[in-house]
């Protein structure tokens, strides 16, 4: 049997999910989105310029993909964590015109797994990203990660700024950030099985983003084995 | 008919082909062997069209097209398949996507996804893949032998003519060698394509026969025969078995 996904559009400030799987297909303005329990959750649409505050309760589990296209966007999203919480972020995005994005993700408390990816492709476009991991003293066993890779034509394009303040000492903290080209070692294997160059670029530039998404109505493989 | 004439490439400024030829004729095996480093790989990135290889003096023809005025694209369309050493692993995009995908690019739109899904199944069972691998992303989190495999189910869904096979023999075990050169065997009865086998290993090429062996050295094929002296190159290593051949056209 074919579990259906809830599917949302939200423009509501408050929003709770607890233990469920939803698709919200957009969030049209400011949300503070309250989650509980196991989650999965899906965003396809944000407005352009909604700041989003995500807190999760104690002890939730959660996996939130963003699956976007940024046109002159300006988005702030924001985590905060309770203890013992289990967070996986996915955040993919094809941008085009200028684009502002802040992620930051606050850990107060202590037993914290957060694990941020970001993918982000460029479609003629700019972005500055900001992307902020804010440890506070006296938490413990905290494991933060926080990949960053960007795709572009011109690197001049894209800005990653990123801010990882660790304040603890019982933490294991890591930021990786990338910005590239399409590679031409991928370019020329999709050419040489007879793609052309556009369609292999196109496919590339998708797989870039769909290779990190889980859920399926948002591309990814999720169930599939 | 693939033909190479007199050509010369150099990469980075430096000269990795000098005055090679080669010929291989419809349907024909040939193998092309050769000490690291000889410039073997060299060849078949020529022939697929891969820009870091310059094509400095010569003439390659394939079925009377000149290759070097046209694209990787145009030449893979043409019937070309490259299976490199190490295909590389590509995220996001599943092996049935760029099946599908290459497919529509060669204009064989009127396969069904159903005929597509069994045609996949069947040559799975027939490669000892596990069905499952249709889906993975291309190449991902595989095995070298479970990457030459899954580039064999590639050849037989995307049925080319003319196959250079570079080392695919690294990296396989005893059965799984066995496994890929029956394949290609039964492949080349059914398809009767060319084949141009690049290898250090002597049991593809017990398995394959073929019609001829190229010796690769100093920057061209010195020698052409059969199978015995691809046999004389395992029993006496290339220094040995050219200096034989030498003592040969001496006497």
């Amino acid at each position: 049997m074919v579990k259906k996904m809830n599917k949302l559009i939200i423009a509501s400030e408050n929003v709770k999910i607890e233990n469920e799987e939803i698709l919200i297909e957009e969030i049209t303005k400011d949300l503070n989105l309250y989650l509980k329990g196991k989650v999965n959750c899906g965003i396809k649409k944000i407005n352009k310029n909604c700041t989003i505050n995500i807190y999760l309760e104690k002890e939730s589990d959660s996996l939130i993909e963003f699956f976007l296209k940024l046109e002159n966007n300006q988005n702030k999203i924001y985590f905060h964590n309770e203890e013992k919480t289990k967070l996986k972020v996915h955040f993919c995005a094809t941008f085009s015109g200028k684009n502002y994005l802040e992620i930051k993700d606050e850990l107060n408390h202590s037993n914290i797994k957060n694990d941020l990816k970001i993918r982000l492709v460029e479609k003629e476009g700019t972005i500055n990203v900001l992307a902020v991991g804010d440890i506070k003293e006296k938490t413990k066993e905290i494991n933060y990660l926080e990949d960053i890779k960007a795709l572009t034509t011109n690197n001049e394009r894209i800005k990653i700024m990123p801010d990882l303040l660790v304040k603890s000492k019982e933490v294991i903290a890591n930021h990786n950030t990338t910005i590239s080209n399409i590679s031409k070692k991928e370019l020329f294997y999709l050419e040489s099985k007879g793609l052309s160059e556009k369609s292999a670029t196109e496919k590339i530039k998708k797989g870039f983003l769909k290779g990190i998404i889980k859920n399926k109505e948002l591309g990814g493989e999720e169930n599939e084995s | 008919m693939l033909t190479i004439k007199d050509l010369t490439v150099k990469v980075s400024n430096k000269t990795i082909l000098e005055n090679f030829n080669l010929e291989i004729k419809e349907g024909e095996i040939h193998a092309l062997m050769g000490k690291n480093g000889a410039g073997k790989s060299t060849i078949s990135k020529v022939l697929l069209r891969d820009l870091d290889y310059t094509v400095t003096h010569g003439l390659i023809t394939y079925q009377n097209k000149d290759l070097l005025k046209l694209n990787t694209t145009e030449v893979a369309q043409l019937g070309f398949y490259l299976v490199s050493q190490n295909p590389i692993e590509i995220d996001g995009i599943t092996n049935a996507e760029l099946i599908r995908c290459a497919l529509n690019e060669q204009g064989k739109k009127d396969l069904n996804i159903l005929e597509l899904n069994n045609k996949l199944k069947k040559y799975c069972e027939k490669l000892e893949i596990p069905t499952s691998f249709i889906h993975r992303n291309i190449n991902y989190n595989m095995s070298g032998g479970e990457k030459k495999k899954m580039e064999l189910l590639h050849i037989w869904m995307l049925e080319p003519k003319m196959i250079i096979l570079d080392e695919i023999d690294s990296g396989l075990d005893v059965d799984a060698l066995k496994i890929v050169a029956n394949a290609l065997l039964e492949y080349h009865k059914q398809f009767k394509p060319s084949l141009l086998i690049i290898t250090h290993q002597q049991k593809l090429l017990e398995i394959l026969k073929p019609d001829k062996v190229h010796i690769l050295e100093n920057k061209k094929v010195t020698q052409t025969g059969d199978l015995s002296l691809a046999k004389k190159i395992f029993e006496n290593g290339f220094s040995r078995a050219t200096l034989m051949a030498n003592g040969e056209k001496n006497e």
